[in-house]
């Protein structure tokens, strides 16, 4: 493609604005139109605008749809958008749930076109960091992960569609752990077991979780531990990555509101003899980041994979499904009380 | 940008990484040779070299040799000759110094720590932007240490290691010279440069066009340099002709063709060069003479921590690639 990709974005809350700056500072994507239900949410955009997502589909001229809707709608819009020969970007979750993701993978394949979904937290600089040190070998091999992702919650935290389920199909597992779970997917591969504690323990207004622990083993005997929360009260991001020859931690993410602290990720080396003088104390590294180019990076890969420059490696439908088949187990093997 | 900070909390009983004795008895050659060879300098206000500003001024006085601070991008510097440099570089006393069983066996005991964090560092940075870390063609400017010559060409790191313009040269002769490498190591040599922008691209056309440079040096705007100015007892000419700046590192990448990925400061030595050094702490300075003489250990690890975790620490480390021509 020589040319700028001829592209809409359908719902524009906070997620499609994001979507929208992205694409307007990659510079490669022409916004021909916008849609959401609420005139509030189009209001300021000077671009074409639409209410209803299928109106917008047939009456405009394009090459992708950027999906930005409740999660409900999400896998009905992409199908239409595959079938109708478009390529698509959608937000997570994929779906309510394993079979709408299943739905989506049917209609990706028989389209022939591009689906990549956002799982954003791929491209932050801490885990880009991560990654490469993990794969440089520097550490050894991966021994087990922990991870917690927390929520503070808000005033109108129960009243807040994602705690709705028939709009979100899940709680805070589906909604904010689904990224950790994509995290543990991506440094440790695919696990073989599941155990796992899925409650309402706090929020006692809401239909679905407010909390998912769950420990997952590979099959070569790595454990890594999940701890999705909205009852922590402070907004927090932790991942430790321990391997046979050292350890990565990180901690904090830089995000729109700034509110999960300063992205920091330390790695140290086994340190058995001491050099340090001190027993348990060995010599820390740690790179920190003050800025997030997460969604400028996640667009260029989309823009990339589109005009054929490179292959689509993030947030393909394959990784779709198997978090959200993980996310099924972790439910199924964990859920209790009147969930 | 990235920041990167290193923390290590030494114990007491740790070996410093500088010999006193080597540091005093290099200085001593080196002041002998300067006085040898002083050049006739004005403190008139000068062009800085590295960002055109016109406006730098007398930072301090070493030997009679001034070195200027530019007001502009804070880098430092002086107006010695490449010729004076030359002649300074191929002195026979102070290679022999160097190179000799004493001076080299004590570099690697006290280094050995700090050479094999660097090591890992390289790996770490080369497979980030690289992929990769094995079997790459490596060279290295100036190292003057066996011990660090024979740990980077032990290491899985290099396919083919090769030294350049350093006194260790008889000990690393390359059998096949490299044409372009992976990784030039370019440690510890900006600081003697008096033309860093000529030097900077005459390495650039060893280096392939995705290769890495890996660039170290002391910074002007370290902690312990701005703290101590003229009493800041290990930066002499004409070891140290050339002091650049964060801002200044950038300039002089750009202008010689470079991106730069990433500057990160994990200088771990700044509250110890000046704790050793306190009369050197002008009598003004009252924050910093009560820090050091208050603060416990603790709080003087959490400064040096924020010192590197803010890119104040007087040692910079540098990964930048070739510009796409």
């Amino acid at each position: 493609m020589d040319r700028k990709v001829k592209t809409v974005i359908i719902g524009m809350g906070r997620m499609g604005r994001l979507r929208y700056d992205a694409l307007k500072r990659h510079g490669g994507f022409e916004i021909v139109a916008i849609c959401d239900t609420r005139d509030s949410n189009l209001d300021g955009f000077a671009e074409r605008k639409f209410h209803d997502w299928q109106e917008c589909l047939e009456s405009v001229e394009l090459d992708a749809v950027i999906v930005c809707t409740y999660n409900a709608f999400i896998p009905e819009i992409v199908c239409s958008a595959l079938k109708r020969g478009y390529h698509v970007f959608s937000e997570k979750p994929p779906g309510r749930n394993v079979a709408d993701t299943l739905t989506m993978k049917a209609a990706l394949e028989s389209s022939g076109r591009i689906l990549k979904f956002g799982f954003n937290h791929r491209y932050h600089n801490s885990i880009i960091e991560a990654k490469a040190l993990v794969d440089s070998g520097l550490l050894g091999d991966i021994i087990c992960a922990r991870g917690v992702y927390g929520k503070a919650g808000t005033v109108n935290f129960e009243s807040e569609w994602r705690n709705d389920a028939e709009l979100s199909g899940g709680g805070i597992l589906l909604d904010q752990g689904i990224h950790m779970l994509d995290l543990m997917h991506y440094f440790l591969g695919e696990f073989s077991s599941v155990k796992s504690v899925v409650d309402t323990l706090a929020w006692s207004g809401i239909q679905v979780e407010d909390n998912a622990f769950a420990i997952f083993e590979t099959d070569r005997g790595q454990i890594a531990s999940l701890h999705s929360s909205a009852t922590q009260w402070h907004h927090r991001f932790n991942l430790d990555i321990v391997c046979t020859n050292g350890c990565v931690v990180l901690d904090g993410l830089i995000t729109s509101t700034r509110s999960y602290g300063e992205e920091r990720l330390t790695y140290y080396r086994k340190d058995l003899n001491a050099k340090t003088g001190k027993l348990g104390r060995p010599s820390e590294h740690t790179l920190c980041f003050t800025e997030d180019f997460s969604w400028d990076i996640e667009i260029k890969e989309f823009h990339d994979v589109l005009t054929g420059a490179k292959p689509l490696r993030n947030g393909t439908i394959d990784d779709a499904l198997y978090v959200m088949q993980m996310i099924e187990q972790i439910y199924a093997a964990g859920r209790r009380g009147g969930n | 940008m990235l920041k990167a900070y290193d923390y290590i909390e030494f114990n007491n009983n740790n070996v410093p990484i500088h010999n006193e004795l080597h540091l005093n008895n290099e200085k001593g050659i080196a002041e002998q040779f300067v006085r040898n060879h002083q050049v006739n300098e004005h403190d008139e206000i000068k062009e800085c070299p590295i960002c055109n500003h016109d406006k730098s001024i007398v930072f301090s006085k070493v030997w009679e040799i001034p070195y200027y601070r530019c007001e502009s991008c804070w880098s430092i510097f002086n107006f010695i000759s490449a010729a004076v440099v030359t002649a300074y570089k191929q002195n026979q006393d102070l290679i022999d110094y160097r190179l000799s069983e004493s001076y080299q066996s004590d570099a690697s005991l006290r280094r050995d720590t700090s050479w094999e964090e660097l090591l890992d560092w390289i790996k770490f940075r080369t497979y980030r932007y690289l992929e990769r870390n094995r079997d790459l063609d490596v060279i290295d400017y100036g190292n003057r240490y066996y011990a660090l010559i024979d740990k980077i060409k032990g290491s899985n790191i290099c396919k083919q290691y090769e030294l350049r313009n350093s006194i260790a040269m008889n000990y690393s002769n390359p059998n096949n010279p490299i044409g372009q490498a992976d990784v030039i190591l370019y440690l510890n040599n900006i600081q003697q440069s008096v033309d860093p922008v000529r030097d900077l691209i005459e390495v650039g056309q060893s280096l392939k066009q995705e290769g890495l440079l890996f660039l170290s040096t002391r910074v002007s705007t370290g902690f312990d340099i701005l703290t101590l100015q003229q009493n800041i007892n290990n930066i002499y000419p004409f070891e140290h002709n050339l002091l650049l700046s964060k801002s200044g590192i950038e300039i002089v990448l750009k202008n010689a063709g470079y991106r730069v990925l990433e500057i990160s400061t994990p200088g771990l030595m700044d509250l110890q060069y000046v704790q050793s050094n306190l009369e050197g702490i002008h009598k003004d300075n009252l924050f910093v003479k009560y820090l050091l003489e208050h603060g416990d250990q603790n709080t003087l690890s959490e400064f040096q921590r924020f010192i590197q975790k803010s890119g104040m620490s007087s040692f910079a480390q540098v990964v930048a690639q070739r510009e796409v021509t």
